[in-house]
């Protein structure tokens, strides 16, 4: 190093950091500052509680924790100060990438509990993006402002029914959608009849945007892609009641509840944007929404990354730590480049504002099963060890095992790859 | 070699129990969690016990000689231990772990019997045997004094058992404890390099397990094979008298090399069995399961998935078979240790993959625990982690000659 010449050791990086401290070093300002103010607020309030919640969610009461996050403004970020806490110097870098950050370094923590308390933003994402500045006073507005005050209101996203998953979130299955959800008119407003599954943070969101067809006045067969609708619907509402919370794999600290619409009026103001805008405003919403579950995944790879290192360096073999022999250092290295190049691409796609399908789905996609990847090598790597909950790599194994499901399979989110990039990239090529 | 027509009354009589105990494990009107009704286990193991399945560590008991792993391995080989194990972890790969950790203890004990505290005679009783290291697999030399180890006698103590082993599987809290260990002398730590010379020194011993110094508490929770009992037991200089020593030197190695060896080929039935289910149980989901405008059987992406995962079960069954025919006892050490090391490998690689590709072919219900096949990813997740990292597998496997010769 000395023997550099004085420009060539300026060129030289010899700061004492951390990974984790370069990559924030990179950030603008306001986001090196939130993304620190995310890792505490995880350490400190989701990671000592992650494998109790995960062992018995059921008697988990996760209001002090929606409360603690809504103290400190990560409930209301959707806004710019002063309606909500998105920092205004914020505003040219967009909110996708305060959502990632917080998405990443919630779910490091606990990715159960990080889903309880950022499924409100995919509610509030569905009010944010539609451009209805009526709806956004109406709704987002009074939710922003009573999170900013601690008072923590919740909103969910329901897309999902019995017979429509994929379907709901694909062009190609949408025309032969078998959905139950429908909205016929009537005087004021709308009534609401069907049912929804799969809903995260269902059970304890004050209002719900849901999607809904609605009758055409024509005649006419409705359909998802030109008849759906999105309403909010609130909690209490007569007819509008919650059903079972799945018992599931991982992401355990979230609840994924069925939602049953019977004969529920809505008033029209509660519609979001325009009727049958609503299969726009849905791609939109998972256009934006697949960032930050990418980042979800990324979360839970540095976790299982963590639980290898953590591990390998305590665990002794032959007298030494694990982590001095080379096949680990080896094993540990892979799952460091796959953890750094997930961060590359989620941080890549948080740049793009608005947020694009290809780029939100290829995320998505790759993220999802780089940390499957990761959290099962992080398993193998502590042998049996492994499978104990106490060493979190099996819950990381499970947790990420979702990323491959939700918000899409991988399988539609490939197939969006190839759908948004046929209009662009691949046209252009031919 | 077993007869063909005896290995077919088997698989019936499996088959049969099997439909019963995924009926009374995971059938309605039983108290569920997303492992089944556990508190029906006993009684199930109990009906295994009276079907022989169960390997006896008695001379005088049935399962002694045709339980799972039971003594007729070494003339005819494993099959008949891997068709139960396949077919018991369809139902439910746990219980199947249970029946294997019998008898892996069993065949710790190379026909060796004696008299137990606590044990009457014809009494059914439960072994464990104790053989993994703290980290790390057997037969790596650094793994020799960082678990259980059997302390020969010096001028100063009597010969003991010294150690802690945290991964121990038993059907029920065992009564006997087998342990397999290396022998803890001066030739064996200063061999450095000699990987082999880690498999010559070892020492087969029994201990009851009410004996002092001997400590055995659950591990705690766990990811999966949950009907199974898994303990972390601590060996406090204990006692090792000349009568508990079932074999010390050449002879145990071999047992040892059987035991963690056949331990490996188990957890790969075991897996097959799981995978091989949750394929036919995948396949079934997708035919009914309608989207895009048909069933999702009909998409190739859903195609892909399970074509991929009933391509993983075949390269499962095939490594499987490799010696399965082969009397146990002609297969030189080497070979064996070779062939269970591929199939142990092959969990990770293959079972693994069929039974995520099964998840991933549910979508969202295959991830909830109604559908049963969020257990099964968990069960080979556990199968898939037993005594070893991949790497260290590997590492072992090259260390092995490759001629098979011992
Ligand atoms: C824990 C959890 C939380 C969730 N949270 C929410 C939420 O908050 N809001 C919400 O609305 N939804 C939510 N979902 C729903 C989620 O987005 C769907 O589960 C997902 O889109 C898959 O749909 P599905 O489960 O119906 O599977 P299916 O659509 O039935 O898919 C089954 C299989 O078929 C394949 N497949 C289906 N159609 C096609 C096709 N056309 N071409 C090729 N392959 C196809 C799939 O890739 C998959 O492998 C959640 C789900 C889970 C599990």
């Amino acid at each position: 190093m000395d023997r550099l010449a004085p420009l060539g050791r300026k060129l030289y990086d010899t700061r004492v950091l951390d990974l984790w401290e370069r990559d924030t070093a990179t950030l603008p300002r306001a986001l090196r500052r939130r993304r620190r103010a995310y890792r505490e607020f995880s350490r400190q309030f989701l990671s000592p509680l992650a494998l109790e919640v995960d062992a018995d969610p059921e008697s988990y009461d996760p209001w002090p924790l929606l409360t603690e996050s809504a103290k400190r403004g990560f409930q209301s970020e959707q806004l710019p100060a002063p309606l909500g806490t998105m920092p205004v110097m914020s505003i040219p870098t967009g909110l996708m990438f305060h959502t990632a950050l917080k998405a990443e370094e919630f779910s490091a923590g606990c990715a159960g509990l990080g889903l309880a308390v950022m499924a409100h933003d995919l509610g509030a994402a569905a009010l944010m993006l539609s451009g209805d500045l009526t709806a956004i006073r109406r709704w987002l507005v009074p939710l922003c402002r009573a999170n900013r005050s601690g008072n923590p209101r919740l909103a969910a996203f329901a897309i999902t029914e019995p017979g429509a998953g994929s379907d709901v979130e694909d062009t190609e299955g949408a025309p032969t959608a078998r959905f139950v959800t429908t909205a016929r008119r009537c005087a004021g407003g709308y009534v609401l009849n069907g049912q929804k599954i799969f809903i995260s943070g269902g059970r304890h969101a004050h209002l719900v945007a849901v999607f809904a067809a609605l009758e055409p006045d024509d005649g006419r067969a409705a359909h998802v892609q030109d008849d759906w609708t999105c309403f909010v619907v609130e909690r209490g509402a007569p007819g509008f009641r919650t059903g079972r919370s799945e018992h599931k794999l991982g992401q355990r600290a979230s609840d994924a509840t069925e939602l049953f619409f019977d004969d529920v009026f809505v008033p029209e103001e509660n519609r979001v944007g325009a009727e049958r805008s609503g299969w726009a405003l849905n791609r939109n919403v998972l256009n934006y929404s697949r960032v930050p579950v990418a980042a979800i995944a990324l979360g839970i790879a540095q976790s299982a990354l963590e639980a290898a290192i953590e591990f390998t360096r305590r665990v002794r073999l032959g007298g030494r730590a694990a982590l001095s022999y080379q096949e680990v250092q080896l094993a540990v290295a892979d799952m460091w480049l796959d953890v750094s190049a997930m961060r590359g691409m989620v941080w890549q796609a948080a740049r793009h504002s608005p947020s694009s399908q290809g780029v939100s789905s290829a995320a998505k996609a790759f993220c999802g099963d780089r940390a499957f990847a990761v959290a099962n090598r992080s398993m193998d790597l502590l042998a049996d060890h492994g499978s104990l909950s106490a060493n979190r790599a099996e819950k990381a194994m499970r947790d990420s095992r979702l990323n491959q499901i939700y918000e899409g399979t991988n399988q539609i989110n490939r197939l969006a790859v190839i759908e948004a990039f046929d209009t662009t990239d691949l046209r252009s090529s031919t | 070699m077993v007869a063909t027509d005896d290995l077919a009354l088997i698989e019936q009589s499996l088959t049969r129990f099997g439909e019963h105990a995924t009926d009374t494990l995971f059938g309605p009107g039983h108290d569920r969690g997303p492992d089944g009704d556990l508190d029906a286990v006993p009684s199930l193991l109990g009906e295994l016990v009276s079907m022989d399945l169960v390997a006896d560590p008695a001379p005088t008991g049935v399962g002694h000689d045709v339980g799972v792993w039971g003594r007729h391995v070494l003339d005819d080989g494993c099959r008949i231990s891997f068709v139960a194990l396949t077919s018991l972890a369809e139902s439910c790969a746990g219980l199947a772990s249970a029946v294997h950790a019998q008898g892996i203890g069993c065949l710790a004990l190379d026909g060796w019997f004696g008299t137990v505290a606590g044990v009457s005679p014809g009494q059914r009783a439960v072994t464990a045997a104790v053989f993994v290291p703290r980290y790390g697999v057997a037969f790596d030399e650094r793994t020799l004094r960082d678990g259980v180890r059997f302390v020969p006698e010096s001028a100063t103590s009597p010969p003991c058992v010294h150690g802690a082993s945290p991964f121990v599987w038993a059907l029920e809290r065992p009564d006997w404890l087998v342990v397999v260990a290396p022998v803890d002398s001066a030739g064996v730590e200063g061999d450095a390099g000699a990987r082999r010379a880690a498999r010559s020194e070892w020492a087969i011993v029994t201990v009851p397990a009410e004996s002092p110094g001997v400590h055995i508490a659950d591990v705690g929770a766990r990811v999966g094979i949950r009907a199974l009992r898994q303990y972390e037991v601590t060996f406090d200089g204990v006692p090792a008298p000349d009568g508990a020593v079932v074999a010390i030197g050449e002879r145990a190695a071999r047992i040892a090399t059987r035991v963690v060896a056949c331990d490996w080929l188990g957890q790969s039935a075991m897996a097959v069995g799981s995978s091989h289910r949750a394929v036919s149980e995948a396949r079934t989901y997708t035919e009914g399961r309608y989207q895009g405008g048909q069933t999702i059987s009909g998409h190739a992406a859903v195609q892909l998935l399970l074509a991929e995962a009933d391509h993983d079960v075949a390269v499962m069954n095939a490594v499987l078979a490799t010696h399965a025919d082969e009397p146990l006892g002609t297969i030189r050490d080497d070979a064996l240790l070779r062939w269970a090391i591929s199939c142990r490998l092959a969990i990770g690689e293959h079972a693994h993959r069929a039974v995520t590709n099964c998840v991933q072919a549910l979508g969202g219900y295959g991830y909830m625990d109604d559908f049963g096949l969020s257990k099964r990813l968990r069960d080979v997740s556990a199968l898939r982690s037993r005594h070893g990292s991949r790497e260290q597998l590997l590492l072992l496997l090259d260390g092995l000659d490759e001629s098979g010769a011992a």
